[in-house]
């Protein structure tokens, strides 16, 4: 059996770049969440870690700040290449 | 349904069958038909609060106002979820307590689920007729 699980990095999911992306942008909680079409409480979640956001959403996200999916929401990975 | 608000759809909902349960039971007749109308007094009441919470910012808002987003309706499922296994618990608990308490002597409910193992305590499915008849 192929075994990659020493390839695969796991990610810290719980940690993202939202916040900061956010802050970036001078946009409040209300705002972004107008812009990405959930509720100002899906942004906090999302921003705190207690909620992973679905694989569109995260792409949502993503696509708002201009970066990748995996930059995103992998702290440790340098933003904006 | 797009010809209703999604804030009214909830409470439009509990009216709806709040009122149909109202009209059975005043169908239904007897002495206690003045019990529709508490009944529809109070679903109507419910229907009123359910209206107003789904006005709130958050997520019982949301929830109540037809217009919750994919982390809010996870939370939807998963309340959902809760009720169900304590409304198991619950029967599974009256049910104990219920054969422990009256059905010494238990009765098979008749057909296939006698060999599934579906059974009853006799006093909780009282198949004698009641009271006095006709007669035949």
């Amino acid at each position: 059996m192929l075994d990659i699980s020493s390839d695969v990095k796991v990610l810290d999911i719980t940690r993202n770049r939202v916040r900061e992306q956010r802050t970036q942008r001078e946009m409040s909680q209300a705002e972004l969440a107008a812009a990405l079409g959930v509720s100002r409480q899906t942004v906090i979640s999302v921003e705190s870690g207690r909620y992973l956001p679905s694989l569109p959403l995260a792409f949502a996200i993503a696509r708002f700040s201009d970066l990748t999916v995996d930059k995103m929401f992998d702290p440790d990975e340098e933003a904006g290449t | 349904m797009t010809f209703i608000r999604p804030r009214l759809r909830k409470p439009m909902g509990y009216a709806l069958a709040g009122a149909a349960l109202a009209v059975a039971w005043a169908v239904r007749g007897g002495p206690s038909w003045f019990l529709s109308i508490v009944i529809e007094v109070g679903v109507l009441a419910i229907a009123i609060t359910t209206y107003l919470r789904g006005g709130q910012d958050s997520d019982e808002g949301a929830l109540a106002g037809s217009r919750a987003d994919e982390r809010q309706k996870l939370l939807g499922l998963r309340s959902w979820a809760l009720a169900g296994n304590l409304a198991m618990i619950a029967a599974f608990t009256g049910l104990t307590i219920a054969v422990a308490a009256r059905g010494r002597r238990l009765v098979a409910v008749p057909g296939n689920s006698r060999r599934r193992g579906l059974w009853l305590p006799a006093r909780l499915v009282d198949l004698r007729p009641r009271g006095r008849g006709p007669g035949r």
